[in-house]
């Protein structure tokens, strides 16, 4: 399955993330989307009047 | 690798620009996943939990030609019974272990004299106390929302996390829901200093993973995980296909039609109670 593409042969293992996850992408586009998102939603937290 | 680097303990001790882990997937974590991980300013890990050592020890020496950036490696010690695995990892040179599924007694303190740092895996509050007292550097703390072999009562990240942050010092890798930098924040919030991404990880472009496994991640809702083997361990977590739907154990006994016959909810819940747990 993991390799052949049978997805009945045995049991894919996923955690319940596959629902956040709708494209392929590179290992680099990975980190670097992640570290910018971290990056924008700790600076987001921080609510400062106008 | 464009983004601010973290300096926190987790990335002190991986050696990594930024403080993000590839999950030791059996079969998958190997030389061509681990290195992009690697080589994008994360930390790649080989699995042995394959157990097929001979290939693993090809991807460790396949790994020094792909990148010049750390990695590490994970020990599985109860998939790996009857060879000595933990001479086998020394032997390969890395200075980054995650240790699971086993007693980190058995061999923190042979890792941390080689030089080795050593974080334990650890799916309740209880299993992280023991990997405090083996003398652990860290904690990979799962959350039960992630794949793969699992504790038998999954707790979710959102209250393992926090309750063992509450309780331990040592640096934490937050693993289980782990996907971007929405969730990456969250678990910083929460206490951990680094993420662990597998299903992620797997679903990416350089895993070695057939297409329609990645198409069945991409087409999955939140709600299209079963979680098997609970009765018999190990417990895991894995895609709903017409096979894995057909293992679950769950949905034989309804609890709400055999106990619940009354009018409220509260009533209901109540009776529940008595005839279960009375």
């Amino acid at each position: 399955m993991y390799f052949g593409g049978d997805m009945e042969v045995a049991i894919p293992l996923s955690g319940q993330v596959c629902g956040r996850i709708d494209s392929i992408k590179t290992a680099r586009e990975i980190v670097d989307e992640t570290m910018a998102g971290f990056y924008a939603t700790v600076a987001g937290l921080a609510w400062r009047p106008d | 690798m464009n983004e601010k680097p973290i300096h926190n303990r987790v990335t002190q001790l991986t050696g990594t620009r930024y403080p993000i882990v590839q999950a030791p997937m059996g079969w998958i974590a190997r030389a061509q996943l681990a290195a992009a991980v690697s080589n994008a300013g994360g930390l790649g890990i080989i699995e042995t939990s394959s157990g097929e050592l001979d290939n693993v020890k090809a991807e460790v020496a396949k790994m020094r030609t792909l990148t010049d950036q750390p990695f590490g490696m994970n020990v599985a010690l109860s998939y790996v019974k009857g060879s000595n695995i933990i001479d086998f990892v020394i032997e390969q040179g890395i200075r980054f272990v995650t240790t699971s599924s086993g007693s980190p007694k058995v061999c923190t303190a042979a890792f941390q004299q080689a030089g080795i740092k050593v974080f334990h895996v650890v799916p309740t509050l209880e299993m992280a106390l023991k990997a405090i007292d083996a003398g652990v550097d860290g904690l990979v703390v799962e959350g039960g929302e992630g794949g793969g072999f699992k504790n038998p009562s999954p707790v979710s990240t959102m209250v393992l996390l926090p309750l063992v942050r509450s309780r331990v010092d040592v640096p934490i890798i937050a693993a289980g829901g782990m996907v971007d930098g929405l969730s990456m924040a969250g678990a910083f919030a929460l206490g951990a200093e680094g993420v662990q991404m597998g299903t992620r990880m797997l679903s990416c472009a350089e895993s070695p993973v057939h297409d329609n496994f990645k198409q069945a991640v991409l087409a999955a809702a939140e709600t299209d995980t079963v979680f098997l083997n609970q009765e018999s361990r190990p417990a895991l977590r894995a895609l709903r296909t017409g096979r894995t739907a057909a293992l679950a154990p769950l949905g034989k006994f309804n609890v709400m039609e055999k106990h619940g016959r009354t009018s409220c909810s509260r009533c209901t819940l109540a009776a529940i109670w008595r005839s279960r747990f009375r």
